[in-house]
This record gives C-alpha cells, sequence and structure tokens, in this order.
C-alpha cells in the first residue's frame, strides 16, 4: 500500500471515529440529561423551592438547565459536534429565528409586564 | 505515478457510485431533514408563545396550571428522553451492522414513544374529567393545540420507526443504507428537544 493510499484510509478511518461515538459516551450523555432532568423536577417541590429566594434565581436556573439539555441533544445525539457546520448553521438559523420573532411577539402581547 | 493514478481512480469511483455525493459533500436527504427541523421550530416557537400569552385566560374556569401532576409528567419526560438514547444506540447498531441489536433498539424507542403517547391520553383525559375540555377557556385551548402538535409528531415518529423496523425485517435496510436511520433518529430527537423546552416552559415554571 502505497503511502497516499495509507494516508487516505487513515483519514477515512478517523472520518469514521469521529461520526461514531462509543455506546458507553451516548450512555454517559443519556445519565448526565437524567441527573440535570431529577435536579429541574427537583425545584417543583416545596423544600428546593424556597432554596431560591428570588423567581428570577429560579428562572435562570431552570432555563440555564434546559438550554444545557438542549445542546447536549443536538451535539451529541443530533451530532451536530461531528457533522458539517452547514447543518449546525442551517437547524440554528432557525432556532435563533424563532426565538427573536417569539420575544418580539410575547413583548407586543405585554407578556413581560 | 501509477499509484496516484490508481487512487485517484479509486476516489472517483467512490463518488461515482455514492448516492449521496452532492456539492456540499452532506446527502439531500439529511440536509433536508435539517432544513425541515429548523422551521419545525417556528411552529413549536408559535405554539408555546401562544399558550404563554393565554395561560392565565382562563374565563373563571380551571386551568391547566392548576391541573398539572408533575411528578408523573416528569416520568413521561424521562421515558422520552430515554428513547432519545435507545434511538442513538440503533443508529450506532445498524453503523456496525449488528441488524439484529439495532432492530432491537429500534423496537425499544417506538415502545418508549408509545409510553409516553400512553402518558399524554392518561393526562388529557384526567384533565377533561376535571372540567378542562378543548374550548373550555383560551388557556385549555393553547394548551391542547400545543401538546396535541407534539404528541402527533411523536406519533408520527413511532409510525417512521415501525417502518424502519418492518424494513429491517424484510433485510431493506442494512449498516450500508443506515442513513435512512440517522434521518428518523433527528427527527426523534429534535421531538424530544421540543419537549425538553415544553416540560420546562410550560409545567415546571411555577405561575407567579
Amino acid at each position: 500500500m502505497s503511502e497516499t493510499t495509507e494516508a487516505v484510509v487513515e483519514t477515512h478511518d478517523e472520518a469514521h471515529d469521529d461520526h461514531h461515538p462509543s455506546d458507553w459516551e451516548y450512555i454517559k450523555v443519556a445519565i448526565i440529561l437524567a441527573l440535570v432532568t431529577a435536579a429541574e423536577v427537583a425545584t417543583y417541590f416545596e423544600s428546593v423551592f424556597t432554596f431560591f429566594e428570588t423567581r428570577w434565581i429560579l428562572l435562570t436556573s431552570l432555563f440555564t438547565m434546559m438550554i444545557f439539555k438542549g445542546w447536549l441533544v443536538a451535539r451529541v445525539f443530533m451530532h451536530l459536534k461531528q457533522d458539517k457546520p452547514v447543518l449546525q448553521q442551517s437547524f440554528f438559523a432557525g432556532v435563533l429565528l424563532a426565538t427573536a420573532v417569539y420575544i418580539v411577539t410575547l413583548f407586543a402581547f405585554n407578556f413581560f409586564g | 505515478m501509477a499509484t496516484a493514478t490508481a487512487a485517484t481512480t479509486d476516489t472517483h469511483d467512490d463518488h461515482a457510485h455514492d448516492p449521496h455525493a452532492t456539492n456540499t459533500g452532506i446527502s439531500n436527504n439529511k440536509l433536508a431533514m435539517w432544513l425541515f427541523l429548523s422551521t419545525e421550530c417556528l411552529l413549536f416557537g408559535a405554539l408555546i408563545s401562544t399558550y404563554l400569552i393565554y395561560k392565565t385566560r382562563g374565563n373563571g374556569d380551571v386551568l391547566p396550571t392548576d391541573l398539572f401532576d408533575i411528578p408523573f409528567t416528569s416520568v413521561s419526560s424521562f421515558v422520552l428522553l430515554m428513547s432519545s438514547l435507545t434511538m442513538v444506540l440503533a443508529l450506532s447498531s445498524f453503523g456496525r451492522n449488528d441488524l439484529d441489536r439495532g432492530k432491537a433498539w429500534l423496537l425499544v424507542t417506538a415502545m418508549l414513544g408509545a409510553v409516553f403517547m400512553g402518558g399524554q391520553a392518561y393526562e388529557f383525559t384526567a384533565f377533561y374529567e376535571e372540567g378542562l375540555g378543548y374550548t373550555t377557556n383560551p388557556a385549555a385551548s393553547a394548551f391542547y393545540t400545543l401538546t396535541g402538535f407534539h404528541g402527533a409528531h411523536v406519533s408520527i415518529g413511532i409510525i417512521m420507526l415501525m417502518s424502519l423496523w418492518v424494513a429491517a425485517t424484510q433485510g431493506k435496510l442494512t449498516g450500508k443504507n443506515s442513513e435512512t436511520v440517522e434521518i428518523v433518529g433527528l427527527y426523534w430527537h429534535f421531538v424530544d428537544l421540543v419537549w425538553i423546552f415544553i416540560f420546562t416552559v410550560i409545567y415546571l415554571i411555577p405561575p407567579e
């Protein structure tokens, strides 16, 4: 096998590995997602809820956990980490457009007071 | 020179026989699915913001927030979250050409989706019995429309998963065309992603 061919095969193998994280890696991510979900649900219970002295701390915590979970699912389970950047750009263009449009809508309807 | 030519010919042949060779290097089906999911963000964004605007408009009747059973919905959410894991394990198995395991994971994913749908059916029935119909008040309409649309997406996902399982059983789906599993997987993960947002924004954030 020539050096050129070896290099091509090696690159292909690396790309293949990049596209297939191990099953154990997926399981680890699922465990993290389950733990974060448990932390989110815990805020519902009175004893934990009172820990958050003000509403905005609770909201910030919930939104942070929600975005972290969404980011993990998109990056690892949907393979955005390994796939071409154009896919990430296409998807996040929709996410950002929707977020911008509907925040403006909520302001227009005095949702934020 | 001869080796270089041979390598070039191989590469050319690979591209010539690769049904997914495109200008972007991404298969058209996969790009189309991502663009579709991107537009779905606008659909669900509209439904979520509509609910947020109307969630306190109960016209003196019962509101969805009065009836939420957070422990029960948490279990449903956990089930859907774990279905994302089984989906990705199915894709991983097909990628390794381990068809039996791939089929088993597809079936488990569809079953977890069905459990989630069962939970939603139970929730809707319980709410209806408590007097919260679809037209009871604007809050109820917005709630049922949002969660109903999500449920419809899950149901379509289950149908796609079962179609894949049937195709794999008939030998039409193998490791070579595992991209089909990946595309259905993208849809399934997106449905899970939307639920992550609905669960926090609609269920977990307490009313003021």
